[in-house]
């Protein structure tokens, strides 16, 4: 059985997190991505040294309106990508109210990722490395990493070290949980429920 | 690098072709300078692995020029003989059967008709400058005078002209040699990666082959509607002249009737859609009434920049990326060797059209899905009808759903939940089972996960949730029905969805069950999770496969078990409760906070405040004996919308 861990992405609008996923998943680049309306899902499983890993990816829109959609989506998440871009102010600045949704939902159950994406614009780059590495302190990040999804720089090490630090949320009953062919599989394969419904009538 | 040619080219040839009736004129190439000619490898256009390649060899609708071969080379059009190694082919070879010769339909093949070349070349300064605008000039800065944007005003207009003169050619006004070149037509569009709107017609989810398969049947199908829709407005008296390609898009339609809808519901010819939504909309009322303000609002905005033109700018590129009308071109500069940009016109178009809602209506702003939904708009409509028609959209089809705090989307989630409840339980009691607390949650208040998965069905109007075809006639649906399409359609999806919903909670379920047997932590909120994800994933994908506009309608309007019987008194009805249970709702919180000072918010209240004001509000302005918990909430919306009616009156 794979250990599941739900990451969501947040930032500004047009920061690059659909294509800092798309760079993961599928190791692409295209200039521009159809904005992201609402909320989209992906899943990858990532095979590590000592464990594989099921990740789950919520990608976010990045408007300011959207956030109030946003709240529940973080509620129960591991890790939060908290994405800006080098060469834009205002998506810096927002990095602090981002982190700042993730800790009202999650408090310090979440392990917050900070993400300064477009490294390879370096003439129009307004965010310095230092600059992101204080934020990155200030607001409690456990990752801080400058990423360019445009030639891959960093991508892949970005979900190294998230994996790494990733909790083990199996540890109680250990390996001898893992698939465990010899348990008798459970034939009461859910009558859904329909104690609650009643709906048909 | 394949050279490039602006706009100018295919759209002063296309000019030429729409006045003398288009695929007919056959002008001798006199004029070499201005005449462009398409000289596409095939390979080129499969392997375009640059975009930039892609879209310099897609030139739009009908011509370009190959740097790799000399400009005055090669013509296509009547008597040109290809190379068995090479196709040559535009956009309206897609149409006209002078396209490349399928290479997935040998045997059926026929000789190539000889028929009078399309090409048509504009002589030689008839043509203003403007038309080249697009390849000369590099991306306009925010500083547009109000002449350059009459000027790009009239470029996007000739663009949409001449995507209109394609999708025109590609139906019954082409109907006699359809009947000899019919196969040869159709299938010639199965070499292109493009389908006739501009978009991509391969995704994630679609394959190459299983688009052609797909569009081999429809093609047929939208060739026999349009001769339908011909005779059908004649029947009307509207049309007037309906031989051959004379046929113009009418501007008006027959009053409603069963047969309209009927008509509607099997698809609006493409060509006429851009006409028919709008007067279906009453937009022609809409612009009566506002006669020169779009031009005022152009001329207010012209260099406005705040918030909303910046979230502006930042979408303008990401609306259709993958439709060449939508692309900016790439050339190099002849004299100084660089690469240059221009920016499509229909992007021009678009920025102004939000610039202007945003301008117009500062409630909203703009809204992110507003890119779409002006940008689909602009491939059928001139931008100041479609500015128009985002107005009638925002005001009165979609009210609220792309305001400020998207209150909106909420609320036509919550009336979705209610119609599925209603209508496709097995699916409720999957969706149900995604609910953790059921005790203490009422769904219509804090919504199950899932029902963010449904927000672009409505935000975007299902664009890039369904594939562009079934979008399209979601949209016809949606301009002529109302708003209860959107509701109808979205359960016919869920229907459809129903069994692979059913059977893959089960598995989720069953698979962690069995994991995580001996886990203390195994229980029903761990479960919800796992299949929340599930989920997620299959509601989210599955629409992007259903290619096939037909059968989502047969799904939607079948007799027996479809939806047609929801009612626009029903949704209105349900849309009413809804928003307004959930106002009152905030009005408590609101109140509550501001006992407790500004920075609580709901989620900051205890459990036990919680519970307290589920409760309260539950005794506000739920029927009492219908308690509105997602546990015991009985779904019988209908009598209780009669209930509500008849108190009412």
């Amino acid at each position: 059985m794979l250990t599941k861990y739900k990451i969501v992405f947040l930032g500004d609008q047009g920061v690059g997190k659909t294509s800092l996923i798309t760079r993961f998943m599928y190791d692409t680049f295209d200039a521009h991505y159809a904005a992201t309306i609402g909320i989209d899902f992906l899943s990858k499983t990532m095979y590590l040294d000592d464990k594989t890993v099921r990740l789950q990816l919520w990608d976010t829109a990045g408007q300011e309106r959207f956030r109030s959609l946003i709240p529940s989506y973080i509620r129960d998440s591991n890790v939060a990508i908290v994405v800006y871009d080098t060469t834009n102010k205002e998506s810096f600045q927002s990095v602090a109210k981002w982190c700042e949704d993730v800790k009202a939902e999650r408090g310090a159950n979440v392990i917050i990722c900070l993400v300064g994406n477009k490294s390879d614009l370096v003439d129009k780059r307004l965010i310095s490395t230092a600059d992101g590495e204080n934020t990155a302190k200030k607001v409690g990040a456990k990752v801080f990493i400058e990423t360019s999804t445009k030639n891959g720089y960093n991508v892949k090490n970005l979900f190294k070290k998230i994996a790494k630090l990733l909790p083990d949320l199996n540890q109680d009953d250990g390996e001898d949980a893992n698939d465990g062919a010899i348990e008798t599989i459970d034939i009461r394969t859910e009558p859904t429920e329909n104690a609650e419904g009643g709906c048909q009538c | 690098m394949q050279g490039s040619v602006g706009f100018g080219g295919a759209i002063a040839s296309s000019l030429e072709g729409d006045r003398e009736g288009l695929a007919g004129s056959a002008k001798p190439v006199d004029g070499a300078a201005s005449a462009r000619v398409a000289t596409i490898k095939n390979g080129d256009v499969r392997n375009g692995d640059s975009r930039d390649s892609e879209f310099s060899n897609v030139n739009l609708g009908s011509v370009s020029v190959v740097s790799d071969e000399p400009p005055s080379g090669r013509k296509i059009g009547a008597g040109h003989s290809r190379e068995p190694s090479e196709s040559t082919y535009s956009f309206l070879d897609f149409y006209t059967s002078n396209g490349s010769p399928p290479r997935e339909d040998e045997s059926k093949r026929e000789e190539p008709v000889q028929e009078e070349p399309f090409l048509v070349v504009s002589k030689r300064g008839e043509e203003p400058d403007d038309a080249r605008l697009g390849s000369t000039k590099a991306i306009p800065k925010r500083t547009e005078s109000l002449m350059s944007t009459r000027t790009s005003r009239n470029s996007a207009e000739r663009i949409r002209s001449n995507i209109e003169s394609d999708l025109k050619s590609s139906s019954a006004s082409h109907l006699p040699s359809v009947k000899n070149t019919g196969q040869l037509k159709r299938t010639s569009f199965l070499t292109s990666d493009r389908d006739r709107y501009g978009f991509k017609k391969t995704s994630n989810h679609i394959s190459e082959s299983k688009y052609n398969a797909w569009w081999k049947e429809y093609s047929v199908y939208v060739v026999r509607r349009k001769m339908k829709w011909e005779k059908f407005m004649n029947k009307s008296g509207l049309s007037g002249h309906s031989s051959g390609a004379s046929f113009k898009a009418p501007s008006r339609f027959p009053p409603k009737s069963d047969d309209l809808k009927r008509f509607v519901r099997k698809g609006i010819p493409a060509e006429w859609r851009g006409n028919a939504w709008f007067y279906f909309a009453k937009g022609p009322e809409k612009l009566k009434e506002n006669k020169g303000k779009y031009d005022r609002l152009v001329e207010e905005t012209l260099n406005l920049v705040n918030e909303n033109t910046e979230a502006i700018e930042k979408d303008l590129h990401r609306t259709f990326p993958d439709n060449i009308y939508f692309t900016n071109k790439t050339s190099v500069n002849q004299e100084t060797g660089l690469v240059e940009e221009s920016e499509s016109p229909l992007i021009q178009s678009l920025r102004r059209v939000l610039y202007c809602f945003s301008q117009h209506n500062p409630a909203i702003g703009y809204c992110q899905s507003m890119n779409f939904i002006v940008g689909l708009l602009l491939i059928f409509m001139e931008e100041e009808k479609a500015f128009w028609m985002l107005v009638i959209i925002t005001e009165r089809l979609l009210p609220g759903i792309h305001d400020i705090n998207l209150e909106g989307v909420s609320v036509h989630q919550g009336v979705l939940l209610t119609c599925i409840k209603q209508y496709l339980p097995q699916v409720w009691t999957v969706i149900n089972s995604t609910i953790k607390d059921k005790q203490n949650t009422d769904i219509l208040l804090d919504l199950p996960p899932l029902s963010f998965c449904t927000t672009s069905w409505f935000m975007s109007i299902f664009i890039g949730v369904l594939p562009i075809e079934s979008t399209l006639r979601v949209w016809d649906c949606l301009f002529y029905e109302d708003t209860k399409t959107l509701f109808r359609i979205s359960l016919a999806i869920f229907k459809i969805l129903e069994p692979s919903l059913i059977s893959a909670a089960q598995t989720a379920k069953s698979r962690h069950r069995h994991s995580s047997r001996s886990s203390i932590y195994s229980n029903d909120s761990d479960d919800a999770d796992m299949v929340t994800a599930e989920l997620f994933q299959l509601i989210q994908n599955t629409p992007k496969t259903l290619l096939d506009a037909n059968s989502l309608m047969e799904t939607c309007f079948k007799k027996y078990n479809g939806f047609g019987h929801v009612s626009q008194d029903e949704i209105n009805n349900c849309k009413k409760y809804v928003a307004n249970k959930r106002q009152r709702y905030h009005e408590m919180i609101q109140k509550r906070t501001s006992a407790f000072g500004s920075d609580v918010d709901r989620r900051a209240l205890s459990e036990e405040e919680r519970r307290r004001l589920l409760a309260e509000s539950m005794g506000l302005y739920a029927d009492k004996k219908v308690g509105l918990r997602a546990s015991n909430w009985n779904g019988r919306l209908s009598g209780r919308v009669k209930r509500i009616q008849s108190r009412l009156s």
